[in-house]
């Protein structure tokens, strides 16, 4: 007896010596790359799986996508840029769709003189990466079912300012941890109607195209010269309907009823398809003043008004929410 | 005895409001006399279409003498049946005729290889086909994938593709038929059935669905072949696109679209005339249904 459990020992610890060998299924890697301190993405970022000897970049929105054929559960994601600390992660910390934030690395600065960087800099309902990742509102279609438009109210400190770029996080319809790729968007700077104080005429439209699942959008209009004359204005998001904008959802199951010759009977509940539009949104909890409106019916703007409950005592308690969709101004 | 009614026809076809007839059918093989279970009908006028139970019964209300449409019956391994409703009057039997299956007759390809064709990561596909949008009614009984094989007398021997469908989902279950043809050598589009047999699938709540094919021995003749998905446009099967309407019904399972454009357009589907159109809705982006095939050659 004492040889067989001998016998047995052994062959367990070979096992155990060649479990790291042994390679899981393919699996894609895929996420953003921030800088911590700004939260701002970082593209040309090197990605690359240590083990599986397979690379990456990022791309201009700090976005990478790497396809593992065959990984190694032992493996490490490794992250490197110029000017920034390497970050390793293993794989088996690897969260879908995850946020990477790289350190300044100082040492590499050497020679360079950074002044004021604390500087503070003008954004309108600012939202930060937590805000994304806590997906406080688990149903991804609502609010507004991501069908017209949205626009929230921006009160700039002064007249004259200049938008230089305007901030969108974004979710999957179906997976809120991964956005269903492709998307195309119009964003709008909008007037505010003097009789309604609801959204009005469009003043200035740039037209947004992802193709990739990133869930920070940060888009640079910088260049458009997006000057304000007035302090109140509202910032917009439009879909646009389009097939290839559309993604399909199902909604409340229903019943299916038939008729035959005997009357009518139930059969079994239905899914019930809709299309809606990327991108979708995210809300999060925030109790701050928010004048914000939605269009699902054209030309019909209704006041935006989410409260998420959670449990506090065994009592719900709702919160306001805000939509993650900032602007970055400059005066 | 189970009638299936068409029961939409009340609200398409003028002069219907007011009917107190019904005109019951039995689909039949012509030589056996035998109900043919499942059989397509539809009128490609009034844009409808469902198939019948496997009693092979099918009920239209009204006066068909007053009614323009036609109705366009088929089934796998029969000669479609195109009728004038107007002419069905007062007939209670519609008989199909078998054609001749002939198997493929070329040497079969040996080299040992394995080719995956339109080979896709299925975590990719966010685009699906089979519902209505506004842009379109998705108004058809089949849908293929045309293929080019890396030679003739290659055999099939699986397919797998993706439909939208969330684990755990009992309003998912689906039942559907798988259909292989030939290319039709005039018009480019699928032609003549590769498999007599009819190979019928279920499932539950898989967005990936594989089917080995081995047993069939599905020979494909030249280099290019179409598989197809056949939707059963029964209730068991059916779903609601927009919301909850007789005229919005539509059926399960949806299927994936490649995000990925090729430089041509691969997709056909077959409308209520059972014409074979190339599907354009994702035109010009997106070229490929999210199925792959298997061959050996």
């Amino acid at each position: 007896m004492p040889a067989l459990i001998h016998k047995h020992l052994i062959a367990c610890i070979f096992a155990l010596l060649l479990l790291p060998c042994v390679s899981s299924a393919q699996k894609i890697f895929e996420g953003q790359v921030l800088d911590k301190e700004t939260e701002a993405t970082i593209p040309g970022v090197t990605v690359i799986l240590l083990k599986e000897k397979k690379g990456t970049q990022t791309n201009n929105r700090g976005y990478y996508k790497l396809l593992s054929t065959d990984t190694i559960a032992t493996d490490t994601l490794q992250f490197t840029s110029v000017g920034y600390k390497t970050l390793k992660i293993a794989v088996s910390a690897y969260e879908p769709n995850m946020f990477v934030t790289l350190e300044v690395d100082v040492t590499q600065l050497k020679g360079v003189t950074i002044t004021n960087s604390k500087k503070k800099i003008p954004q309108i309902h600012y939202f930060r990466m937590a805000n994304i990742k806590t997906n406080d509102h688990n149903n991804p279609t609502l609010p507004f079912d991501a069908q017209y438009m949205f626009a929230v109210l921006a009160k700039a400190e002064k007249k004259h300012s200049r938008i230089t770029s305007l901030k969108v996080g974004r979710r999957g319809f179906n997976d809120p941890n991964r956005p269903t790729g492709y998307a195309q968007f119009l964003l709008h700077i909008l007037s505010v109607d003097a009789t309604t104080g609801k959204p009005g005429q469009k003043i200035y439209t740039k037209q947004v195209i992802v193709e990739d699942n990133s869930m920070i959008l940060d888009i640079d209009v910088s260049a458009d010269n997006w000057v304000m004359d007035t302090d109140n204005f509202y910032i917009g998001v439009e879909w646009q309907r389009t097939p290839i904008n559309e993604r399909l959802v199902t909604g409340i199951d229903e019943i299916v009823w038939k008729t035959t010759a005997k009357g009518t009977q139930r059969l079994q509940d239905a899914p019930t398809y809709r299309m809606v539009y990327q991108p979708s949104l995210i809300a999060f909890i925030n109790g701050k003043k928010y004048t914000a409106y939605y269009m699902n019916t054209p030309g019909n703007w209704q006041r935006y008004n989410l409260k998420i409950s959670y449990m506090v005592m065994g009592t719900p308690v709702p919160y306001d929410t805000h939509i993650a969709l900032s602007a970055t101004l400059t005066y | 005895m189970k009638y299936l009614y068409f029961i939409i026809l009340l609200f398409n076809i003028p002069g219907l409001k007011a009917q107190t007839v019904t005109n019951n059918f039995r689909i039949v093989d012509a030589d056996t006399k035998r109900p043919i279970p499942y059989a397509s009908v539809s009128l490609p006028r009034a844009s409808l279409a469902m198939n019948t139970e496997a009693d092979g019964l099918l009920s239209i209300p009204g006066d068909l003498s007053k009614m323009n449409d036609v109705l366009v019956i088929t089934a796998q391994n029969y000669t479609p049946s195109v009728s004038p409703l107007n002419k069905l009057s007062g007939m209670d039997t519609i008989q199909l005729k078998k054609y001749p299956y002939r198997p493929v007759n070329i040497p079969v390809s040996s080299t040992g290889k394995d080719s995956v064709l339109n080979k896709f990561t299925w975590q990719d596909v966010t685009y699906f086909a089979g519902v209505h949008s506004q842009h379109a009614r998705f108004e058809y009984l089949q849908i293929a994938q045309q293929f080019d094989s890396p030679a003739p007398g290659a055999k099939l021997s699986q397919i797998f593709f993706r439909r939208f469908a969330t684990w755990g989902t009992y309003t998912e279950r689906t039942r559907f038929r798988l259909r292989f043809y030939d290319i039709d050598p005039v018009y480019g589009t699928p032609g003549k059935d590769l498999c007599h047999e009819i190979i019928e699938e279920t499932n539950k709540d898989d967005p990936r669905l594989t089917v080995n094919l081995q047993k069939y021995n599905i020979i494909i003749p030249g280099k290019k072949f179409f598989v197809a998905i056949e939707w059963l446009r029964t209730f068991e099967n059916a779903g609601y696109a927009p919301n909850r309407a007789e005229r919005n019904l539509v059926y399960k399972p949806t299927i994936g679209i490649l995000p990925y454009k090729t430089d041509k357009l691969n997709i056909w589907v077959l409308n209520y005339a059972h014409q074979w159109k190339p599907f354009t809705y994702f035109s010009p982006y997106y070229t490929d249904l999210a199925l792959s095939a298997t061959v050996k050659w």
